[in-house]
C-alpha cells in the first residue's frame, strides 16, 4: 500500500481539534485573569469611591451635629450605608479625629480626616459594622458647671434652753447647679432636712439638750460642752444629672447669752469648675456671730420731751417730679366785621370742681394765654375779683376795641388746674348795641395732667392710729407754678397756695395730687412734714421692738414742764419697769405735747426708775435714752426734786447759754453715770432732736456717756424724723457689735481676669467700697469695715473668669486674710484669720463626644 | 466524519464566542461603573434638620428669656402655651419638636429642647440666665 503525501501535516480534523486546543488552553488562561480584569479592579474602584461616600456621610453628619450641638444633652442620628460594597462587608469607625472604614479582611480601608473639628472639640470612638441592624451617630456633651453647696446659718448663733427653743434659718440660696437641683442638710443629729431650688430657705428650731450635744457637738474650748455647744450640719447638693456637691457650716447654740461675739468667715467659689471664658464668683462671706456684747439684759428707760415744741413740724419725707399740662387749644378768626368792635373771651367749666375746689375761689383754676393776630400775647390770670367771671366757674380776657391790626386768626391756650376731667367751654363775645352777643362757641372735655404721690403714715405707733397732722409744701420756686391737693383738700395754708396741713389724721396711705397751673409749668418740687412728738413716737417705738428682747426691762419717762415717770407695771415693788414692752408702747402712744423743758428733773426720774427695784434689775446694763428737742427751760431751785415746786420754768431762766442749768444737770448726770446696778454703769445716750440751735448740743454731748469699746459720746443729732430714727436705731446696736476695724484683703492671679467687684451688706455694718490695687503681677481686693454688728452679713463678690483650661488658686497664703478687733475690742484684741484657699477649675476636658455604634 | 472536515462552522461558533464573551466582559464593567456614584453622603445634607431644632433653640434661649420678668405663674402659663403651639407645628411636619421650660427663679430658668424625627433625635437642657445667656 503506497501512502500518498500531501502537504497537510496533520488532518483538518486533527488540525481544527489543535487549534480548538490551543485556543481552549488561551481561553481557560485568560479566564484565570479576567475575574481580576473584569472584577477586582472594578471592586477597588468601587470600593475607593463607596468607603469615601459612607465616611463623607459620616462626617457631614457630624458637622451636622456641630452646627446644632447641644449643649448639655444627646443628638442621635440614624447613618445609613450599605450592607456591601463589591460585596465585601467592612466596618465604620471614629478614632483619632477621623472617620475609618475598613473592609472585612482589611485589604482595603479608607480614612477621613475631620480635622479641626474633630480634634479640638469632639471625643471620637465607637465602631459599626455595615451588617449591623441600624447604624447611629451619637453626640452628647455635658456641661462641665458642676454643683456647688453654699451653706448659711441666719444666725449663726441661737439661744435655746430647756422649753423655749433657738431657732435660725438654713439658707442653700447661694448653691447652684446646671438647671434644677435637690439639697439635703443634714444635721449634728443625723436629722435630715430636703428641698430643691426652689426651696432653699427653712427654719430649724432646737432646744437644748445636753446629752444629744455631748454626743453629737463640741466645745471649741475642748471638754465637755458646757453652757455652749458647736454643732455642725452638713449640705450636700445634687444637680439633675447625678453630681453633687457639700459644704458644712456650724451653729453655736447657747442657754446662755455670755458667749464673746465674733465673725464667721466664709470663702466659697461658685461654680467651682465650668469651662473656659465663663465667668464665676469669689464669694468672702463674713457673718456677725454672738448675742450681746455685754451683761445678760437691759434694763433701759427711754425719756421723751413732750414740750410744746414738740408740736412742730418736722421732714418725713419729700416729693418731686416733672408733669406737663394738658393744654386746649383754639383758633378762631377774628374778621374784619369785629374791626372797633368790643371783644369779650370767656373760659369757663359748667362742671362743680367737687371736691377738689370746694370752699374755694375756683376761678382760680383757669389761666388762659390770648395771642391775638397783630402778636400781641396776653396771660388772664385770675386774682382777687380782677379777670374773673362771677356768674360762673371762669374767668374771662376783654379787649376795648379790636383795632386793624388784630384782624386775623387769634389763638386761645387754656389750662386748668384740677386733678379730674371736666368739661370746659370757650365763647367770643361781641359787643352790640350795649349789650354782648356770644359770636362763636367752643367746648371741649378737658383731660388734665396731674401728678400723684403716696405717703404712708404707719400704723400702730400713735393713739387710735391717729396723727396730729401731716403737712405738705411745694418749694417756694414752684408754688407759683402748681395747685396740690392732700387726698381732696385744696392745700392753702397760712394764706398760700401749695401749702397744706391737715387736721388729725389716720395713719395708713395718703395721695398728694399736684396739677400745674401754667402752660409752661413742668417741674416740682417739696416736702412732707408730721409733728415732731409724732415722729419721736414712732422712732421710740422702732427703737423699743428693736432693742428690748426677752427678759430685757424697759421703762419710760416723759417730761415738759415737769417730768413724769410712767406706770407700766402691775407689780407694786416694780411699775415703772416691765418685760412687757408693749406696755410702754401704750404709754407713748398716748404722750401729748405741751410745756418747758425739765431736763434736770426728767433725768432724775429716769435713774430712779433704774434704781426702783434693783433685786430685779441686778445685773442687767442699765440704760438711759434721753431725747430732747429743745434747750432746758426749767432751774432747778433745790429741796424736793419730785416736787413741781422745785422747779422754776422761763425761757430766760436758765440764764446765758443755758449755763445755769448746764451747771445743775451736768453734774446730776455724772452722778447718774457713776451710779451702777449689780456693778454695772448706767449708760446714758441723748438725742438733740431739730435744728442745731433748737436743742444745747454742748449739754446733751457733756451728759452722755461714752459708747461701749469707743472713745465716742453716745450723742447724736438728729434733725428730722429719718435722722432721729436712725439715732434710735444706732444706740439699739451699740451692745450689737461683733467686730472692729475689719479688714479683708484677697488676691486674685494675674492669670484671671476681674470682671468687677460688689459689696452687698445686709445690716447696719459700715464699710468702705471695695478697692481693687496691684499686688506684684497679681491684683488685691480689699475693703475695710468700721464696725460689724451681731447677725450683720457682708458678702464681697469678685466675678472672674479664665480663658484657658487649668485650675486656678484664688488665693495668697498669709496674704489672703481678715484682720479685726475681737470683742471687748482695741488693739490689743487684734485677729487675723487666713481665708480658705479655694481654687475654681476650668475643665479642658469636657469636651462633646461623638460615638458610633 | 469526512463531512465535518470541511465544516467550518465551528469555527465561526467559536469566532462569535468570543465576541459575545467580550461584550459580557464590557456590559460588566460598565455594570460596575454605574455602582460608583454615591447616594449616601446626599441623603444625609438632605434630611438633617439644622433649621429645625435651630429654631428650637431660638425659643428656648432667647424667645423664653422676654418672659423672665414675669410672676412665676405667668412665665409658666405662658411657656407652656408655646410649648403646645411648638408641638403642633412640628407635629404637621411629622416630626415630635418640643422646649418646655420647668424651673425658673428671679433671673433664671431651666428648658429642655426635644426634637425627634425618623432620622434625629435631639435632647438638650439649657439653664439660662438674664444677662448671661445659657449653659
Amino acid at each position: 500500500m503506497i501512502r500518498k503525501f500531501d502537504n497537510r501535516g496533520v488532518s483538518m480534523l486533527l488540525e481544527y481539534l489543535i487549534l480548538i486546543s490551543i485556543l481552549s488552553v488561551f481561553v481557560f488562561l485568560l479566564s484565570m485573569n479576567i475575574n481580576k480584569v473584569l472584577e477586582e479592579s472594578q471592586i477597588e474602584s468601587v470600593v475607593e469611591n463607596q468607603f469615601s461616600d459612607v465616611a463623607s456621610e459620616v462626617s457631614s453628619q457630624i458637622v451636622d451635629s456641630l452646627a446644632v450641638y447641644p449643649r448639655n444633652g444627646y443628638l442621635k442620628t440614624k447613618v445609613f450605608m450599605p450592607e456591601s460594597i463589591g460585596d465585601i462587608e467592612y466596618t465604620v469607625g471614629l478614632e483619632n479625629g477621623s472617620v475609618v472604614i475598613t473592609s472585612e479582611l482589611g485589604r482595603f480601608q479608607k480614612t477621613l480626616s475631620l480635622g479641626a473639628a474633630g480634634i479640638l472639640k469632639l471625643n471620637l470612638s465607637g465602631q459599626t459594622h455595615s451588617l449591623a441592624e441600624r447604624h447611629e451617630l451619637n453626640y452628647t456633651k455635658i456641661s462641665p458647671t458642676y454643683p456647688s453647696a453654699v451653706l448659711k446659718l441666719k444666725p449663726a448663733a441661737v439661744l435655746a434652753n430647756y422649753t423655749t427653743p433657738g431657732c435660725f434659718e438654713v439658707d442653700v440660696s447661694k448653691s447652684s447647679a446646671m438647671g434644677v437641683y435637690n439639697w439635703r442638710v443634714e444635721l449634728w443629729n443625723g436629722t435630715v432636712i430636703t428641698g430643691d431650688s426652689g426651696n432653699t430657705v427653712t427654719e430649724v428650731c432646737v432646744y437644748w439638750n445636753p446629752i444629744e450635744f455631748n454626743n453629737y457637738c463640741y466645745n471649741e474650748s475642748g471638754g465637755a460642752i458646757g453652757n455652749t455647744a458647736w454643732c455642725n450640719l452638713t449640705l450636700t447638693v445634687t444637680d439633675i444629672r447625678g453630681l453633687n456637691d457639700t459644704d458644712n457650716a456650724t451653729i453655736l447654740i447657747s442657754k446662755i447669752s455670755e458667749v464673746e461675739p465674733g465673725l464667721y468667715i466664709k470663702k466659697f467659689v461658685n461654680p467651682p469648675q465650668t469651662e473656659p471664658g465663663r465667668p464665676v464668683e469669689l464669694h468672702i462671706y463674713l457673718n456677725g456671730r454672738g448675742f450681746r456684747t455685754q451683761a445678760t439684759n437691759l434694763s433701759v428707760v427711754t425719756v421723751i420731751d413732750t414740750s410744746g415744741s414738740m408740736d412742730d413740724e418736722t421732714y418725713y419725707g419729700n416729693f418731686a417730679g416733672n408733669v406737663s399740662p394738658r393744654v386746649w387749644e383754639v383758633t378762631y378768626r377774628i374778621n374784619s366785621s369785629w374791626k372797633n368792635s368790643r371783644i369779650l373771651v370767656t373760659l369757663s367749666s359748667p362742671d362743680s370742681m367737687s371736691p377738689w375746689w370746694d370752699g374755694y375761689d375756683k376761678d382760680d383754676a383757669f389761666v388762659m394765654d390770648v395771642y391775638q393776630a397783630d402778636g400781641d400775647y396776653y396771660r388772664v390770670i385770675p386774682s382777687g375779683w380782677s379777670n374773673e367771671l362771677g356768674s360762673a366757674n371762669g374767668i374771662y380776657f376783654y379787649d376795648s376795641r379790636v383795632t386793624n391790626s388784630e384782624i386775623g386768626n387769634w389763638t386761645f391756650r387754656a389750662v386748668v388746674a384740677i386733678p379730674k376731667s371736666i368739661p370746659l367751654e370757650l365763647k367770643l363775645y361781641k359787643r352790640v348795641s350795649g349789650s354782648w352777643v356770644l359770636q362763636k362757641e367752643f367746648s371741649t372735655t378737658y383731660h388734665p395732667n396731674y401728678y400723684t404721690q403716696q405717703i404712708e403714715l404707719p400704723s400702730g405707733y400713735t393713739d387710735s392710729d391717729q396723727f396730729e397732722y401731716l403737712a405738705a409744701e411745694i418749694y417756694d420756686v414752684y408754688k407759683d407754678d402748681f395747685f396740690a391737693w392732700l387726698d381732696s383738700d385744696l392745700c392753702y395754708y397760712g394764706g398760700e397756695y401749695g401749702v397744706c396741713r391737715t387736721g388729725t389724721v389716720l395713719a395708713g396711705t395718703h395721695n398728694l395730687y399736684i396739677a400745674p397751673r401754667f402752660p409752661g409749668a413742668q417741674q416740682f418740687e417739696g416736702e412732707f412734714y408730721i409733728q415732731k412728738l409724732d415722729s419721736a413716737k414712732i422712732a421710740s417705738i422702732d427703737f423699743i421692738d428693736e432693742t428690748i428682747g426677752e427678759g430685757d426691762y424697759v421703762g419710760l419717762v416723759s417730761f415738759s414742764t415737769y417730768a413724769t415717770k410712767h406706770v407700766v407695771n402691775s407689780s407694786p415693788y416694780l411699775p415703772h419697769l416691765t418685760t412687757d414692752k408693749n406696755n410702754v408702747v401704750d404709754e407713748i402712744k398716748d404722750l401729748d405735747e405741751g410745756g418747758w423743758t425739765n431736763i434736770y428733773q426728767a433725768l432724775a426720774y429716769a435713774r430712779d426708775i433704774l434704781l426702783e427695784n434693783t433685786t430685779y434689775t441686778n445685773g442687767t446694763l442699765p440704760l438711759i435714752v434721753f431725747m430732747t428737742d429743745g434747750r432746758p427751760t426749767c432751774k432747778y431751785l433745790g429741796g424736793d426734786y419730785n416736787s413741781s415746786s422745785s422747779y422754776s420754768c422761763s425761757s430766760s431762766v436758765c440764764g446765758s447759754n443755758d449755763q445755769i442749768c448746764y451747771n445743775q444737770i451736768i453734774p446730776l448726770a455724772e452722778d447718774v453715770k457713776n451710779t451702777t446696778i449689780g456693778g454695772n454703769n448706767i449708760t446714758i445716750c441723748t438725742i438733740g432732736f431739730g435744728k442745731p440751735d433748737d436743742y444745747n448740743a454742748d449739754l446733751l454731748r457733756d451728759m452722755a456717756s461714752y459708747k461701749p469699746g469707743s472713745s465716742e459720746k453716745c450723742f447724736y443729732e438728729a434733725e428730722d424724723y429719718q435722722e432721729l430714727s436712725d439715732a434710735f436705731e444706732d444706740i439699739s446696736r451699740i451692745f450689737r457689735i461683733a467686730a472692729k476695724n475689719v479688714t479683708v484683703r484677697d488676691v486674685i492671679p494675674d492669670d484671671v481676669q476681674i470682671l468687677g467687684t460688689e459689696l452687698e451688706i445686709s445690716g447696719s455694718a459700715n464699710c468702705t467700697d471695695v478697692s481693687l490695687s496691684s499686688f506684684g503681677t497679681d491684683t488685691m481686693v480689699s475693703f475695710n469695715c468700721s464696725e460689724i454688728y451681731i447677725d450683720d452679713e457682708i458678702e464681697l463678690i469678685v466675678r472672674i473668669v479664665a480663658n484657658e483650661p487649668g485650675t486656678y488658686f484664688l488665693d495668697l497664703p498669709f496674704v489672703s486674710n481678715v484682720t479685726f478687733e475681737n470683742y471687748p475690742f482695741g488693739a490689743a484684741y487684734n485677729q487675723t484669720v487666713y481665708l480658705d484657699v479655694v481654687n475654681v477649675r476650668y475643665g479642658g476636658s469636657e469636651r462633646a463626644s461623638v460615638r458610633i455604634e | 466524519m469526512a463531512s465535518l472536515i470541511k465544516d467550518e462552522r465551528a469555527q465561526m461558533l467559536v469566532f462569535f464566542s468570543l465576541v459575545v464573551a467580550t461584550i459580557l466582559a464590557y456590559l460588566s464593567v460598565l455594570h460596575a461603573q454605574n455602582m460608583l456614584a454615591g447616594i449616601e453622603s446626599s441623603r444625609t445634607l438632605m434630611v438633617f434638620p439644622k433649621e429645625e431644632i435651630r429654631n428650637l433653640k431660638v425659643v428656648g434661649e432667647k424667645s423664653i428669656m422676654m418672659f423672665i420678668d414675669d410672676s412665676y405663674a405667668d412665665f409658666m402659663n405662658k411657656t407652656s402655651k408655646i410649648s403646645e403651639q411648638i408641638k403642633l407645628l412640628y407635629a404637621r411636619k411629622g416630626v415630635y419638636g418640643d422646649v418646655i421650660a420647668f424651673t425658673k427663679s428671679e433671673r433664671c430658668y431651666s428648658v429642655r429642647i426635644t426634637y425627634v424625627s425618623g432620622e434625629v433625635e435631639y435632647s438638650d437642657l439649657l439653664y439660662c440666665c438674664k444677662g448671661r445667656g445659657c449653659v
